[in-house]
């Protein structure tokens, strides 16, 4: 195996890949032959569709392992159209071959043109020939990025292409690597894993693996302190923020994302969103464009049964129920006060309550 | 006055759970609407080691935890207890859903007096108490999908049992959304709940709403239970 990084590197690789698989240090060794006997192992063709190739600009900044170590040695690149060394009918003839042989992992960037399936074609097939032609003898399907996954910004509202993430769009069986764009931190890992055991990871409700995007940013944030507190930024350029505080109230969704953000970090464990003092959108949840606008509100605004297109607050709509129950009942009491009732009634009299018989000492119980 | 004898008709165990879960509604409420919107903080500065927001989260769960206990508790009574099996007077049972119309309409001012109704009127009955169950329901399944965490000593884990929920709802943040509406459709109904039983008191002298404190209310004679040779108690009518 040739890598530009040392065996020291490589190893410590290894233990981060063993500890985002879950497993003990004593799997290093097996980690690091698995990686090492990578070129043994299955191709991979990388497609790209409705996307803005932010997943691949992302893939390409990882740096330990860096990029090239990747492609060239730890998995067989055979087709990915930015990157590869060939072009043309050459490069497609690759493509065709590696698919009839079988076997190979299919990465998908971008979303799928369901609804009007013309508005994104290659070469004269529509994205969802192609990707039906690329999975159909895959090993596994890896879709990377919230496109593939869920359909992304392509599918946010009104969505005019009908477009879909490849699970939705064609059925078949996918792991998600979602984010917009994903870490490359997330997609290593679970390469080694299928390499390691052979089999795709245990996967969530939203097919992504459960060993890295079980627990929420939420639980692993290094600002949960100041949540559990209750010390919040309540504006951005304020005393609280330059204090780091947390930012639950700037509508971070940190508490329903499901994703290893603040483990993993980003640009070569560098910073992540939360760090740099940005609240997390939620990039990793399905369909997060329309599900968490505003990105800055603390729960999204919900649409009202009934009027199309008119959403507003949680808290809007539970004073509003609150203040109408609150004065149909004023109503009602004044009706009730008006019509009598609260009269005392004519049997009643002025002289001393009724003495209680015999059977008013009694009891039901 | 009517005809009218003081009768015991709410046993103390039923009273201590009435007040067990609506001080558990409140509580639920307060702390609810503060994971919501923290809007008071204890201590100041840095070196404030008090977890407001965690102690109040603590609060929140145990109290759910006791509303939990309690309602099954109450539920369960309702059908089988020795003392007072009284689901048919606080549920939507055939007898109140009889009833209903002319219960309306009372409340309405289209007639002035109706049927004895033993427990709850049939509005709430028939209508408040199941939407309070389904809402119940709502509220724990949606409050353990964001517990998320290990419960039953381990055994089990909050996103393999009700690791649907979130998908019923669209996504965790509109199913928190439900969550948090449950705070007010719980104000809103129990304040119809207590304005009922207040306006019911006023109107027909019967002690009703103090009856919840006490457990005595007036009743019409004909209704008031005796007691049969045996020592049993024996319903009159209703
Ligand atoms: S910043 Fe966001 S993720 Fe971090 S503790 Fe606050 S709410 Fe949670
Ligand atoms: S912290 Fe949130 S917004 Fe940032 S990358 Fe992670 S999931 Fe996406």
């Amino acid at each position: 195996m040739r890598m530009d990084m040392n065996r020291r590197d490589f190893i410590r690789l290894c233990g981060g890949t063993a500890a985002m698989l879950g497993l003990s240090y004593s799997w290093v060794p097996e980690i690091a032959q698995a990686l090492e006997q990578a070129a043994k192992r299955p191709p991979v063709i990388w497609m790209s569709f409705m996307e803005c190739t932010g997943c691949l600009e992302s893939f390409a900044k990882s740096v330990n392992p860096s990029t090239a170590d990747i492609v060239l040695d730890i998995i067989s690149l055979n087709y990915q159209e930015n990157i590869m060394a060939a072009a043309g009918t050459q490069a497609e003839a690759d493509l065709k071959k590696t698919i009839g042989q079988g076997g190979y992992i299919a990465v998908i960037e971008g979303a799928i043109a369901v609804g009007i399936p013309e508005a994104m074609m290659v070469a004269g097939k529509t994205s969802l020939e192609l990707v039906k032609e690329l999975t159909q003898n895959a090993a596994a399907t890896l879709c990377v990025g919230t496109c593939a996954a869920y359909g992304g910004v392509q599918a946010m509202r009104p969505n005019p292409t009908g477009a879909k993430g490849v699970k939705d769009a064609i059925g078949a069986k996918t792991v998600n690597v979602p984010g917009c764009p994903p870490n490359p931190a997330h997609m290593l890992p679970t390469i080694v894993h299928y390499l390691l055991f052979n089999k795709i990871p245990d996967l969530d409700s939203d097919g992504r693996p459960l060993f890295l995007y079980e627990q929420k940013i939420h639980d692993n944030c290094e600002r949960r302190a100041h949540f559990d507190a209750g010390r919040y930024v309540t504006q951005f350029g304020s005393k609280e923020e330059t204090l780091q505080y947390c930012l639950y109230k700037m509508g971070c969704k940190g508490p329903e994302t499901h994703s290893p953000c603040p483990k993993t970090l980003w640009n070569n464990k560098q910073s992540w969103c939360v760090k740099c003092g940005n609240g997390c959108i939620g990039c990793m949840e399905p369909n997060f464009w329309d599900r968490f606008e505003d990105f800055y509100q603390q729960l999204p605004n919900v649409p009202i049964p009934g009027f199309v297109g008119v959403e507003t607050s949680a808290d809007w709509i539970g004073s509003t129920l609150v203040t109408a129950t609150m004065a149909g009942v004023g109503i009602h009491a004044v009706t009730t006060a008006a019509k009598g009732r609260f009269k005392k009634h004519p049997e009643e009299g002025e002289g001393p309550p009724p003495a209680k018989t015999e059977a008013s000492q009694g009891s039901e119980d | 006055m009517a005809d009218e004898v003081e009768i015991k008709q709410r046993h103390w165990v039923y009273i201590l759970l009435h007040w067990l879960i609506v001080g558990c509604l409140v509580m639920l409420g307060i702390t609810g609407y503060y994971i919501h919107h923290p809007f008071f903080h204890i201590g100041s500065g840095e070196d404030n080691l008090f977890m407001t927001m965690a102690w109040i989260r603590w609060i929140h769960f145990v109290t759910a935890a006791v509303l939990i206990e309690s309602t099954a508790v109450r539920f369960e009574l309702a059908f089988f207890s020795h003392f007072d099996a009284d689901w048919r007077d606080i549920g939507p049972s055939m007898k109140n859903i009889r009833a209903l119309p002319e219960a309306i309409s009372y409340y309405l001012f289209l007639r002035k007096d109706h049927r004895y109704w033993r427990k709850l009127n049939p509005v709430v009955a028939t209508i408040i108490i199941p939407v309070w169950l389904i809402f119940f329901v709502i509220a724990v399944l949606t409050g353990f999908s964001m517990f998320n965490s290990q419960f039953f000593w381990g055994l089990t884990q909050t996103s393999t049992i009700v690791g649907w929920v979130p998908k019923v709802f669209g996504g965790e943040e509109n199913m928190r959304t439900w969550h948090f509406y449950l705070i007010w459709v719980f104000a809103c109904t129990g304040a119809v709940c207590v304005y009922l039983s207040i306006i019911r008191s006023a109107d027909e002298r019967d002690r009703t709403f103090r009856s919840i404190f006490s457990g005595r209310r007036l009743v019409p004679r004909k209704f008031a239970p005796i007691r049969g040779a045996s020592g049993r108690k024996k319903q009159r009518g209703g």
